[in-house]
């Protein structure tokens, strides 16, 4: 297994104040990565980072060995927030082939890609609607399309469960675990029950990174981590 | 109106200011569409008074006052895009500043140009009953470029004005196109500035298309329908002001107010009815 992305000692800060503080560590290949961390912890910034958005203040970021803004059409992005307003006149099945931009493959593949993200996420029956008539759970599973219509070597998720209902939720880690046999995964969580199930390994993140292997999770880290006592959750793998 | 219909078809004058209604339409259509869904409606503004400036210089030294308008425009909307992208929060100052200090230079220009100034009123009210066949070429030159523009760049324009960040992950290079888009609205406001004049421009690049963009839903279709309501507000407006002979423009601009009131009052009668 090679590693295809590689953070070493990388450090960020907004005007000052310190988002991340001197993290390390890689992720291989078809690894199922999650973060989890409290509010403002820097998560979303880390993966901005991996995405080439933001630029570390120190440190390096390489993704497949290369700078991140070179890669990053190998990479589907599912951010926390949507970057577009509700009432932009634009149909579910033009928000997905916008993910498709950037692409260098024949248009048939394309198709074929583009085919298999609505599909994924149940799309198909709501390809015509506006955005504007979507629900919230309709809306994120558009988001999720978007990201795997350009077939993602990588595939990073913020907070895919914040805005949905459990079975939804379920529902899409299901899905995600399926992708995983073809790709690489980071999703980040602040939901550390649900995700421990799925991922292989745990990132906790605090301005700070500490790497665990799912079954390691202890009440000592987690509390290390909030700074309180948490209902610990124990899975046996 | 029938009077004017039978005077189309007698005097060339009229012909090639419905020709320029037309031609103006396509521009004011399809970057309106642009300007109204990136909601860029006072940095049009600005770009569009700035003008004067380039038509008072083009003016003073003898040369075309629309290729001076032209130069001006593409110079202003480059020089706001850029300041902008670098300093986001002063955007109605900026705005401000090309406004008047354009318009400032324009009419010092103008003062100093010897002779009577009978087509600055024009430029600043417009009187497409003036247009020449140079105009209008020179109006389908722009048509031709911003539409080519649209053609190459749709999905990249389309996707930076949607999700700037997510355009930015796939590797479109959003500056640029905000850049590019800012200079397409200029190149349109020339294209207008010869109907309605510099100074009501803004009115028919988003009315029609803010009126078009309460009932339909996707880019393409606004783009379309604009062209179109563009089309039918500028000649009615030119029909209607023949007979009384009343100011062109002014009166294109009232029919394209009223058409978006009455587009208004209809939207919210609909939407009550949902609810």
């Amino acid at each position: 297994m090679k590693p295809v992305i590689d953070i070493q000692n990388v450090s960020f800060s907004y005007n000052h104040s310190p988002a991340l503080e001197d993290i390390s560590f890689m992720v291989e290949e078809e690894e199922f990565f999650g973060i989890i961390g409290p509010n403002a912890g820097g998560k979303s910034t880390l993966l901005k980072l991996i995405l080439g958005l933001y630029k570390p203040n120190s440190g390096t970021v390489k993704v497949f060995g290369n700078d991140p803004e070179k890669v990053r059409g190998r990479i589907g992005y599912v951010p926390q927030h949507p970057g577009f307003k509700r009432d932009f006149p634009i149909n579910v099945n033009d928000v997905v082939l916008l993910g498709q931009l950037g692409m260098t493959m024949s248009s048939k593949q394309s198709a074929i890609h583009f085919k298999s993200a609505m599909n994924a996420v149940s799309l198909d029956e709501i390809a015509n609607r506006q955005i504007s008539t979507l629900s919230g759970g309709q809306l994120q599973r558009v988001m999720i399309g978007r990201a795997l219509a350009c077939a993602p070597e990588i595939l990073i998720l913020d907070e895919p469960t914040a805005n949905i209902d459990i079975p939804t939720e379920e529902n899409i880690f299901g899905l995600l675990k399926k992708y995983n046999e073809q790709m690489t995964i980071i999703v980040v969580s602040h939901d550390i029950a649900f995700i421990s199930g799925y991922v292989d390994r745990v990132a906790c993140l605090n301005q700070r990174l500490v790497c665990h292997h799912t079954e390691d999770i202890s009440g000592k880290t987690i509390e290390d981590l909030y700074g309180a006592s948490m209902k610990m959750i124990d899975h046996h793998h | 109106m029938i009077d004017f219909f039978n005077a189309v078809f007698e005097y060339q004058f009229l012909q090639y200011a419905v020709l320029g209604c037309l031609l103006a339409s396509i521009g004011c259509g399809v970057i309106g569409s642009y300007v109204v869904i990136k909601k860029l409606g006072s940095l049009a503004g600005g770009i569009a008074h700035a003008v004067l400036a380039g038509m008072g210089i083009a003016y003073f030294f003898g040369q075309s006052p629309l290729l001076g308008a032209t130069i001006m425009s593409l110079v202003s909307a480059v020089l706001i895009g850029m300041i902008n992208l670098r300093l986001k929060q002063n955007e109605d100052i900026l705005v401000a500043a090309f406004w008047s200090v354009g318009m400032a230079i324009g009419v010092l220009f103008i003062s100093k140009t010897p002779g009577y100034n009978v087509n600055l009123m024009s430029y600043l009210f417009g009187n497409i009953l003036m247009v020449s066949g140079n105009d209008l070429v020179h109006m389908l030159v722009l048509d031709v470029m911003v539409l080519i523009v649209v053609k190459v760049f749709y999905r990249q324009l389309l996707a930076a004005a949607f999700d700037e960040e997510y355009a930015r992950v796939r590797g479109v290079n959003v500056e640029t196109y905000y850049i590019l888009m800012l200079s397409m609205v200029a190149l349109t406001v020339v294209l207008l500035i010869q109907i309605v004049g510099l100074i009501m421009v803004i009115a028919l690049l988003v009315l029609p298309t803010a009126s078009v963009s309460l009932f339909v839903g996707s880019l393409p279709k606004i783009m379309f329908y604009s062209v179109i309501l563009c089309a039918l507000v500028t000649i009615s407006g030119l029909a209607l002001s023949f007979q009384p002979d009343l100011p062109s423009g002014a009166m294109i601009i009232l029919v394209a107010g009223i058409v978006y009131s009455l587009s208004l009052l209809i939207y919210s009668r609909q939407k009550g009815k949902l609810r």
